[in-house]
């Protein structure tokens, strides 16, 4: 089931969205003081 | 079980990477001089560390000696469990607590270093099977003096699962605890420090989910949580690290000032978890590559080279969230 979800089709892109957008906002709101 | 090189250098990586991290540890909390004096019992770590990035790994290399790496690999875990433990005791000075044990002492580390000797644990039952069958089984001889390391499970891989079930457990709660030794997510006047929050909230996830799903035979996703753990507290301590170092960066800033030493320690516990993912795809190619029009599953890609790509390209894309943003 999880390869018609996650390879390489419209959920592959969607979920590399989410994780980029997830890493990116963890780099912005990372904040040492 | 098919006696894979890839978890021949899995185990030697593993290695090197836990001696460099434990060897980095030792030298920043106690320096081999004081005050232009030798401390003759700090070379004990040091000691230790050489046999951990050269000799087990040498030893483990060859798949005949690897009774003779897992005993010397034994010995650096209860020479160095029993020498911090002596410390943690010596530096209590007669107050115990429960903050003590678990925080002030040398417990995680403890942890840290039994899970590196499961780690070789999982290669020598690889190799127990091999040794026994072209050694004393064929020779009619008794059993040889090593065989009390061998766990009397009906497989190698039972072993294996064992060992790497509770080394990320164990090395997970080790990390986990070494946190709170240097920050805790709460400070008295500005509340919930949410960039402290984010090994808290891994936390749970090492501890028992990634244990649990290898247990359950759930490798790919189990080392998909184990990796990732591993890549986000590589990235978000060396962002650390470079704040830290407030633009002087020397190369003792780099070994000895940082968590340089703590990365090389997540590189270990990748490795674990990566051993345990391999040796099950051994075990599911069999049933499932090797069908004729079968499409490949998502995990087929999760090796080193797709690590290596979503290590660096996690760390670009959050290293362009912190400084652009």
């Amino acid at each position: 089931m999880l390869k018609h979800i996650f390879w390489p089709k419209v959920g592959w892109f969607a979920f590399h969205a989410v994780v980029i957008a997830a890493a990116l906002a963890l780099g912005a709101l990372v904040d040492f003081g | 079980m098919k006696v894979g090189g890839r978890l021949r250098a899995l185990t030697m990586a593993g290695m090197v990477a836990f001696g460099i991290g434990g060897l980095l540890l030792h030298i920043k909390i106690h320096p081999l001089m004081n005050d232009g004096e030798l401390v003759a019992r700090n070379l004990v770590p040091l000691l230790g560390a050489a046999c951990t990035i050269v000799l087990i790994p040498l030893l483990f290399s060859t798949g005949r000696h690897s009774h003779w790496a897992q005993m010397l690999n034994l010995g650096t875990v209860v020479a160095g469990v029993a020498g911090m433990t002596k410390l943690m005791f010596e530096q209590a000075d007669g107050e115990y607590g429960l903050f003590w044990f678990f925080v002030g002492g040398t417990l995680a580390d403890s942890l840290i270093l039994l899970g590196k000797g499961l780690l070789g644990q999982m290669m020598f039952e690889v190799d127990y099977d091999r040794l026994a069958k072209g050694g004393w089984k064929d020779r009619g001889g008794g059993a040889p003096w090593w065989r009390f390391m061998h766990l009397p499970f009906s497989s190698a891989h039972s072993a294996m699962r064992l060992c790497a079930v509770l080394s990320l457990a164990l090395i997970g709660l080790g990390g986990g605890l070494l946190h709170f030794k240097i920050h805790i997510p709460f400070d008295p006047d500005e509340g919930i420090l949410g960039t402290y929050l984010v090994p808290y909230v891994s936390m749970p996830f090492t501890v028992f989910a990634v244990p649990l799903l290898f247990a359950i035979r759930k490798s790919a996703w189990a080392q998909l949580i184990n990796g990732m753990t591993a890549i986000v507290g590589m990235v978000v301590m060396t962002h650390f690290m470079i704040h830290r170092a407030g633009g002087e960066y020397s190369l003792g800033w780099l070994l000895l000032g940082g968590t340089l030493a703590d990365s090389f320690l997540l590189a270990g516990k990748w490795s674990v978890g990566q051993m345990m993912f391999e040796a099950d795809l051994d075990r599911l190619a069999k049933r499932d590559w090797d069908a004729v029009g079968r499409r490949p599953k998502w995990w087929r890609f999760q090796r080193l080279g797709w690590w290596l790509i979503h290590l660096a390209l996690i760390a670009l894309v959050y290293a362009v969230g912190a400084w652009i943003f």
